[in-house]
């Protein structure tokens, strides 16, 4: 039996309410879904602002493609993918790779998971936010999206030695942030 | 049993004197014997019938004469076993040539390749070998003479050599490379920031969602393409409104003039007038009516009066020659303009070397009791039919007069003449031109037409589209081009029929949407199709352009078309059925075309075009999800030649 999410509305009722134009299922899908992807969006934006812009953009997409999702796999990982790739295109749009010239290597030691656990999540994403573009795009796709360096490389067509670069510097700055906060 | 006896009998007088002492055993045989005897005798004539199934059982084990004969018969039997048999042991005896080939190989021998042999010979010890082996038999070598009481002074102090080495090791301590301790710290600072985001959650705000929702109205099949739609749309209502505009704003310039617009001219009526209305002069000369011959030859002579500040101050007065049949005008021998007491026609003025008919003067030439009567001649006015009007005046004096800027009266009397003058004013203020003009308009009978078309193309296509990926796939732009010949008839001068056969090209990108794909990967494919439209075409009853030498007009175009489609032309890794596309189409297009007129033959067709088919199959049901579409989307240029002969044109005053 097909999952209720919410107002009655199974899954399918609500894909096939997209697909009809209908505002009521278009709105419990957004609902549903527009938590989870606020943070997505949150991640790659560098403000609050830019992360409503691209969960605007990232919903109209999935409106405007929800005829295309076959149901194969999870419908949740169709609309993540979606939210991700409209995060990269902001990227590409609002940025260019030069940006990434204006941090030095940071030098410092680590910090461990404890150190993260003792940050909120708020905090955490605030710190997130303050990298650089390319930092916080390609640290969001590798760390929490789990996207190898071949994948990262593909996607926002760098090599893969500038993915693990950019990678290991976006890590010491984050570090660094996150042991000041820290105290 | 006599004889038994007897030898007893025998026996005892034998011994009858014999006097032995037999020994026991003697005795025992003896009393034994005789009880064998007795009971000898006992069954010497005993016999017993023996039982019945006992000779049947006997019956059946000897051979009766039909089993003899049985027997007899298959002494000579003799039977040809199956061929399969022999076959079968054929196989498994070897045969004479199984015997000759086992022969044949007995001699058999094959040299082995040389590096096998050396291969073999590195493996075994050589001679060489032997002799370095066997010279270190005896080899001995002193070892130097401090070593061994080295190591006997080591033992001597170390007893145990092995805790030696642990407490050697035993504070070793030896720092790990920073990369490793980096990667280990660096994963687990990835697991605690994964970690901390595995359940992350932020509502936005709820103005989101009404941002969101003017761009998703409808379902995603149409608002996918509805920035197109909208251009389309825009385009078409840009033509619409520029050919309305067009038309409105060139005959609100004598609307206006008319007297329609109360900013430049007042609309004079009956109730108007009335306060305003000088008394004629009495004293003035009667008017000489035109009426009263209708085939009076006059002047007209306009003069102004000034009745109120609108009135053009300069006072000229131009004479119009004409003959008319009808009573339309009266003349005054002192130019001043009347209807003599009897009828009321707008007077007509000069201002600037432009007539105009002054409402005012005609205003002041009336009394309210002759408004009516002055009204019904109007309106005989307009019943005059255009052509004759044409037939007697003058095309060289018209073409003297601007009747764009002519000024009418506004009455519903003059309304209709209104109407049939503009539109024939078209071809009357043309001069040379006109007759051109008169052609395009007027024209009715065939012509030929050659055309190219550029379009933007879009194949709306599932089973391509799954041919092509199993990802999903947008559109993206891209085009086509078509050539075509026709020929049409001009039915009216207005309306028109024209067919076509069209070889037109339509091409797809598409752009995949999965999550690898999504930026950088394009596909195309091509086809060809062979289109025969047929066009109704209304073209518009007057001139953009009358006076220029170049007259142009719009005419629409509404029509179908049937199409079957030539050859594709797919992505060679990925190809596609051919019958996965549309094989024959049937579609309905609609456009715009302007016409320029070169000549009576040749005039040249800029144009837009939209076009939408689907397949004849999906004919009963066009609308569903899923019906392939092919849509087109373009302009066009045409060259047309009309079969405009030479005494179409001499009929028509063309030269």
């Amino acid at each position: 039996m097909a999952e209720v999410l919410t107002l009655g509305f199974t899954q399918e009722d609500l894909i096939k309410g997209c697909i009809a134009g209908r505002r009521d299922a278009q709105e419990v899908l957004y609902r549903y879904y527009s938590p989870k992807m606020f943070g997505i969006c949150l991640r790659y934006a560098n403000n609050y602002h830019s992360g409503e812009d691209i969960l605007q953009e990232g919903f109209i997409k999935v409106f405007n493609n929800i005829d295309k999702f076959r149901g194969e796999g999870s419908f949740e990982g169709w609309i993540k993918r979606i939210f991700i790739n409209t995060a990269i295109e902001h990227y590409r749009k609002s940025t260019n790779h030069s940006g990434h010239a204006e941090l030095e290597k940071a030098n410092f030691k680590q910090v461990s998971e404890v150190a993260v656990e003792n940050l909120a999540t708020q905090d955490l994403l605030k710190l997130i936010q303050k990298l650089s573009p390319g930092y916080r795009t390609i640290f969001n796709m590798y760390v929490i999206e789990g996207y190898t360096h071949k994948e990262i490389a593909g996607k926002l067509d760098i090599s893969e030695g500038t993915s693990k670069s950019q990678l290991a510097r976006a890590r010491n700055i984050l570090q660094k942030m996150v042991k000041a906060t820290n105290g | 049993m006599n004889g038994k006896i007897n030898i007893d009998n025998l026996f005892k007088a034998a011994f009858e004197d014999f006097e032995a002492q037999p020994s026991s055993e003697m005795l025992d045989n003896i009393l034994g014997d005789a009880f064998d005897i007795s009971v000898q005798s006992s069954f010497e004539d005993f016999s017993l019938p023996p039982s019945a199934y006992i000779w049947e059982n006997i019956n059946d084990a000897i051979p009766t004469a039909a089993d003899k004969v049985l027997s007899t018969s298959f002494d000579e039997f003799t039977a040809v076993p199956p061929i399969h048999l022999w076959e079968n042991i054929s196989e498994s005896i070897h045969s004479e040539a199984d015997k000759l080939l086992n022969n044949s190989f007995d001699e058999f021998a094959v040299t082995p390749p040389a590096h096998l042999w050396e291969n073999i010979s590195d493996s075994i010890p050589s001679e060489v070998d032997h002799l370095a082996v066997s010279s270190f038999d005896e080899f001995a070598v002193t070892p130097p003479v401090g070593m061994w009481a080295s190591i006997q002074e080591e033992l001597n102090v170390e007893e145990n050599f092995d805790s030696k080495f642990q407490e050697a090791f035993l504070a070793f301590e030896a720092q790990p490379s920073e990369h490793i301790l980096d990667n280990l710290l660096n994963t687990k600072f990835d697991t605690g920031v994964r970690r901390a985001f595995m359940r992350h959650e932020v509502s936005p705000q709820e103005a989101v969602w009404d941002r969101i929702k003017p761009y998703v109205r409808f379902g995603p099949s149409i608002q996918r393409h509805l920035p197109t739609l909208r251009r389309v749309a825009a385009v078409v209502l840009c033509l619409l409104m520029f050919t309305f505009l067009y038309n409105k704003l060139d005959r609100g310039g004598i609307i206006d003039i008319v007297g329609t617009n109360p900013d430049k001219t007042k609309t004079t009526t009956k109730k108007d007038i009335e306060p305003t209305i000088p008394i004629q002069n009495e004293e003035e000369q009667p008017l000489k009516s035109i009426f009263e011959d209708n085939d009076t030859e006059g002047i007209v002579s306009v003069e102004k009066q000034p009745v109120n500040n609108e009135t053009p101050e300069k006072n000229t007065n131009i004479d119009q020659r004409f003959t008319s049949k009808s009573p339309l005008l009266s003349v005054k021998e002192n130019n001043r303009f009347d209807l003599s007491a009897t009828s009321s026609v707008p007077p007509v003025s000069t201002v600037n070397d432009k007539a105009v008919l002054l409402s005012s003067t005609f205003s002041t030439t009336v009394t309210p009791t002759e408004n009516e009567r002055t009204e019904e001649l109007i309106s005989s006015v307009s019943n005059i039919e255009i052509s004759e009007l044409e037939t007697y005046i003058p095309g060289t004096i018209i073409s003297q007069t601007d009747w764009n800027n002519l000024e009418l009266p506004e009455t519903p009397a003059l309304q209709g003449f209104r109407e049939d003058y503009l539109v024939e004013s078209n071809l009357m203020d043309m001069g040379e031109d006109s007759d051109l003009a008169k052609m395009m308009l007027s024209y009715k009978g065939f012509y030929l037409s050659s055309s190219f078309s550029s379009f933007y193309s879009r194949i709306y296509n599932d089973a391509v589209r799954e041919s092509l990926s199993e990802d999903p796939l947008d559109y993206l732009v891209d085009g086509g081009v078509s050539f075509g010949i026709g020929a049409g008839y001009q039915l009216t001068p207005n309306f028109g029929i024209e067919a076509e056969v069209t070889r037109t090209n339509l091409s797809q990108s598409y752009r995949e949407l999965t999550e690898q794909t999504v930026f950088n990967s394009a596909s195309s494919l091509k086809t060809t199709y062979l289109y025969i439209p047929l066009s109704f075409k209304y073209q518009l009853s007057r001139s953009n352009s009358m006076n220029r030498r170049i007259p142009r007009t719009f005419s629409t175009v509404l029509g179908m078309h049937y199409g079957k489609l030539q050859s594709t032309q797919t992505i060679e890794e990925r190809p596609i059925p051919e019958d996965a596309f549309i094989q024959q189409e049937l579609g309905v297009f609609t456009g715009l075309d302007y016409h320029f007129y070169f000549s009576p033959n040749i005039h040249v067709t800029l144009g837009g075009r939209l076009a939408a088919g689907t397949d004849f199959e999906y004919l009963s049901a066009p609308f569903e999800a899923g019906t392939p579409y092919n849509v087109q989307a373009g302009v066009r240029i045409g060259l047309n030649y009309r079969f405009a002969t030479r005494k179409y044109k001499w009929d028509r005053g063309i030269y």
